[in-house]
């Protein structure tokens, strides 16, 4: 009797994902007042430069007709519909709002500080450009199923928010990452994924430590209430993971255990990074794990931002990022990157970071799903949204087109979340979820940090405004 | 057919969490290497204290000269003669005083601070609690609840030290809001969150301001079911209210009861509480009233003067341990919140109001109330774990409890509540050898019980300095 609402309750919140047009008019006014700068029900955004998600050539001089929160029309000439406000905006270039799959509403620290981002998230996550995220863990969870509450009825501005279950792993405790469930059956697991399943969870995060058993049990019950699975994996493999049923791995090369010659069954190797660093990615045994992955549908989440930050001398110290955090939390962090500096023995290096770029290459050339995501946790240097445009900087450094870059942080995205049909490209009858940049393409690809105007729903957010309101905040709140 | 595999499951992990709380002495022996090694001065199977003031935690007044026996992690002699067993360590500590190991019943792992900053106390709460004499904590309320699980496991298997715990599930409320709590939206969804989170290993429940009695109804009596008992820090429902519906204990006392309110609407958090309570006679038939049910129902209340201690102008709310303990951006923030509030014209909480406060609490208990306490880590965090809980034994004392009362109170009342108190609470023959070593004797300077020199939870004595001086200035960050 409880479980057939419960799975009614399910079908819901799927529909509302696939239906999400949340206009100007369902906002708060303290929403649409403070944020909110296109707020017709009917525009035209029209000269930009588009690039539309999808892979395709940037083509310039094009317009967008955006009617009740939908693309009406893309092209170089447009039936302007009556009523409808004409926003010029040459010299900017249109792409798809980004789709974060590794996008937590927490952020850690150098220094062993943790927060949950309830205030600066939603934010920084918006106000950078990404308007569609998945938590993929959490430490507080019933804080993320009330922010994305909260931004659905539109009482604070953010991104829509897939929700991830707290993390499961097995074993001993870390006490460097005490927040984890500690699956001990796969009894305990089934439960853990209904309970989770019942509260919003739409996916299940498994953890470096996860016993095989309590996966199986997971994905089998996952798939069973229509939720999926995804993991940063250690003690399984990629391949055996994506035998058993996973529908996404996080992080690409650095924690595939595929390649490590000390993997032993259900345990997790030590020093896999260096390992997996010195892999030939385009030799026979890559080729094997990616086939497996490609015939098992199983899409890989690129975190390159998160990496870069433990590789000595790279350009980790963005002022924008710099100036977000709380003075202890950046003194902290700039502390922690001059001693990686300095570091001859880096947990990553600059030849593993490219070798973690040339597999995700490799990957999507094989015909995988890549797509991307920042993980604000490690040292703390790659923010929520800042984070994620720092992404494309490093997909177009790995040799992907800024097409190329944009259609894995947006487009593939929505294919691994299942809301490709609404979302993730700027396409005739698809949700108008858009970033306006400025500048023109001119093979920059830090254009991308020019957020002007962040459109959800067709309504267009002010970028500045969000990102203002988090300076010195995280860390914190 | 899953339905009933759950509930077999629930009833085995039932079993097994109550085990390790109700009697299983955690001897030296059982600690991990690095555990015993640092922390532990006291580890001999059977040993005497010599010459020390006992107070007890019954109540009873304190008495010098005594000797207490502690055999296999249980108090077997409290006498000012023994009979020494054969083996034993002799340890004589003239001017000194041993009092139980505190019940901490408002103790949180986790600890918000002055800037809006919330942290996780995974490191700093363990040591604090037990470092400054606290060996048994109830959660009440949690934020991440899987790390509090976590905890309680590591340190019931000797690998992580700290004090007993009970734990309690994520905080319950209604309504909406950018919050870490579990908003409960029905009944239905109320019993599900019950069932998952004790069959996860929780033994209470916490229920937040905003609860509708529909929900909460729906709690208590799923809980019950369970064996899981319901405390609140509440205001939609009242005082009076909650115990109708069958709450096992009430949290913070005066300030939160909304009983006194004439503009209390059912199923509403009614403002302006605090000017309801402005006219009220704590010795008058309201009050009675609402005391009476409460003991008849036998639900009890807990103490957390330490926290609203922190919003009442010109305090002696600058602790130097406390401060020490603050990481510095934590500490500054605390400072300054401090300095505003002693220039406030209207503080979030008056020094009459406060009195108040603690004539209520000494009323509750002269009617027959059983009066706990606990620190309550959160508000702009100037009441630390441990040291909050021992400025909670202080101000009972200014509330004019005795010392003996007051120790009762932070013990063996909470050991009450908990439903342990065959087991702990108090220093008597048969009970577990959860006590505390006191540099100093009772004069009636309360700041005595700030003065931990050794610890002792199951009978193995913790040094106090070492867990200590291991937080300085951790405390906001993790």
């Amino acid at each position: 009797m409880v479980r057939v609402s419960l799975v009614l309750t399910g079908l819901l919140v799927g529909l509302h994902q696939a239906v999400p047009a949340q206009l100007a008019t369902e906002l708060s006014p303290q929403v649409r007042d403070r944020y909110v700068r296109v707020s017709a029900p009917a525009f035209v955004i029209q000269n930009v430069t588009l690039v539309d998600g999808t892979g395709a050539e940037v083509r310039r001089g094009m317009s967008v007709v955006v009617e009740e929160g939908r693309i009406a029309e893309v092209g170089q000439r447009v039936r302007i519909p009556s009523d409808a406000e004409i926003l010029s905006y040459s010299g900017h270039t249109l792409i798809p709002g980004l789709v974060g799959l590794h996008n937590h509403m927490f952020y850690t620290a150098a220094g062993g500080r943790v927060a949950t981002l309830a205030f600066s998230g939603p934010r920084l996550y918006l106000g950078g450009g990404v308007t569609t995220i998945r938590t993929t863990g959490s430490i507080a969870p019933y804080a993320e199923i009330n922010v994305k509450a909260e931004i659905e009825a539109g009482r604070i501005p953010g991104p829509r928010m897939h929700i991830t279950a707290p993390y499961i792993t097995g074993g001993r405790l870390d006490p460097t990452f005490p927040d984890m469930t500690l699956l001990h059956s796969p009894e305990q697991a089934r439960r853990f994924v209904a309970y989770w399943g019942e509260e919003g969870a739409t996916w299940i995060k498994a953890y470096t430590n996860i016993g095989r058993a309590e996966f199986m049990a997971a994905v089998d019950e996952a798939h069973k209430a229509g939720m999926k699975v995804t993991g940063h994996l250690c003690s399984l493999t990629h391949g055996e993971a994506a035998d058993l049923g996973i529908d996404n791995v996080e992080h690409g090369l650095l924690t595939a255990t595929d390649y490590n010659p000390d993997k032993q069954v259900d345990r997790c190797p030590l020093g896999n990074e260096a390992v997996a660093g010195g892999v030939d990615v385009r030799g026979p045994e890559v080729e094997a794990a990616f086939r497996k992955m490609i015939d098992g549908g199983v899409a890989m989440t690129s975190t390159l931002p998160y990496w870069e930050l433990f590789v000595p001398n790279r350009p980790v110290r963005d002022a924008r990022s710099l100036e977000a955090m709380s003075a202890d939390v950046r003194e902290a962090y700039l502390a922690e990157r001059d001693r990686i500096d300095s570091d001859p023995n880096p947990l990553v290096n600059s030849a593993y970071l490219r070798n973690a770029q040339a597999y995700e290459l490799r990957f999507a050339e094989m015909g995988g799903l890549l797509a991307a995501g920042v993980d604000p946790t490690g040292n703390g240097g790659a923010l929520p949204g800042y984070g994620d445009q720092r992404g494309i900087e490093l997909l177009v450094e790995a040799e992907f087109t800024f097409s190329q870059a944009i259609e894995i942080a947006s487009l593939n995205g929505a294919r691994v979340l299942g809301v490709d049909d609404e979302l993730g490209s700027i396409e005739p009858g698809k949700v108008a979820d858009m970033v306006l940049l400025r500048g023109d393409l001119a093979g920059d690809p830090s254009i991308i940090r020019n957020t002007v105007l962040v459109f959800k729903d067709g309504v267009g957010y002010d970028s500045r405004t969000l990102l203002e309101e988090v300076r010195g905040w995280v860390g914190i709140r | 057919m899953t339905r009933t595999i759950f509930l077999l499951l629930l009833s085995l992990g039932a079993v097994s969490v109550a085990l390790p709380t109700a009697g299983q002495a955690q001897l030296a022996s059982e600690l991990s290497p690095q555990v015993r090694d640092r922390y532990v001065r006291v580890s001999a199977p059977a040993y005497v204290l010599r010459d020390v003031t006992v107070v007890d935690g019954t109540g009873a007044p304190p008495r010098r000269g005594m000797s207490v026996v502690v055999e296999d992690g249980l108090i077997t002699q409290v006498s000012a003669q023994v009979e020494v067993p054969p083996d034993a360590d002799l340890m004589t500590y003239s001017g000194h005083t041993l009092i139980p190991g505190l019940v901490g019943l408002h103790d949180h792992m986790y600890y918000t601070a002055a800037g809006g900053r919330a942290a996780q106390m995974s490191y700093t709460g363990p040591r604090l609690y037990l470092g400054a004499g606290v060996t048994t904590i109830r959660t009440t309320g949690s934020r991440a609840p899987y790390a509090e699980l976590n905890m309680k496991a590591e340190i019931e298997a000797g690998r992580m030290v700290g004090p007993r715990i009970h734990i309690t599930a994520p905080y319950i409320t209604g309504g909406e809001g950018n919050t870490g709590m579990t908003l409960l939206k029905s009944p239905e969804q109320a019993r599900r969150f019950v069932a998952y989170w004790s069959e996860e290993g929780a033994t209470w429940l916490k229920a937040y301001t905003n609860i509708r009695r529909a929900e909460m109804a729906a709690v208590i009596d799923e809980a019950h079911r369970r064996g899981v008992q319901v405390t609140g820090h509440i205001c939609s429902i009242s005082f009076s209210e909650a115990v109708e519906l069958g709450i096992d204990n009430i949290e913070h006392g005066l300030l939160t009861n909304t009983d006194y309110h004439p503009g209390k609407e059912p199923d509403e958090c009614p403002q302006g509480n605090d000017a309801a309570i402005e006219g009220l006679d704590v010795r008058g038939p309201e009050v009675e009233a609402t005391f009476q049910k409460m003991i008849d129902a036998g639900v009890g209340m807990t103490s957390t003067l330490p926290v609203y201690e922190l919003f009442v102008p010109d305090r002696p709310t600058r602790d130097q341990r406390s401060l020490e303990a603050m990481a510095p951006e934590v500490r500054e923030a605390y400072l300054a919140d401090r300095d505003r509030i002693d220039n406030a014209p209207n503080p979030f909480v008056s020094p009459e109001a406060f009195k108040k406060a603690m004539a209520y609490e000494l009323r509750f208990v002269e009617m027959g109330g059983v009066l706990a306490n606990g620190v309550d880590p959160t508000g702009n965090g100037g009441a630390l774990p441990g040291y909050g809980d021992q400025r909670g034994v202080e101000l009972l004392m200014e509330a004019e409890f005795t010392f003996a009362q007051a120790i009762q109170i932070a013990s063996l009342n909470g050991a009450k509540i908990l439903g342990v108190d065959g087991e702990l609470g108090s220093i008597e023959p048969g009970k577990i050898a959860d006590m505390v070593l006191l540099r100093g004797e009772p004069s009636g300077d309360p700041s005595i019980v700030r003065n931990t020199v050794v610890v002792f939870k199951d009978g193995v004595g913790y040094d106090s300095r070492t867990l200590l001086d291991e937080v300085r200035g951790r405390v906001g960050i993790h």
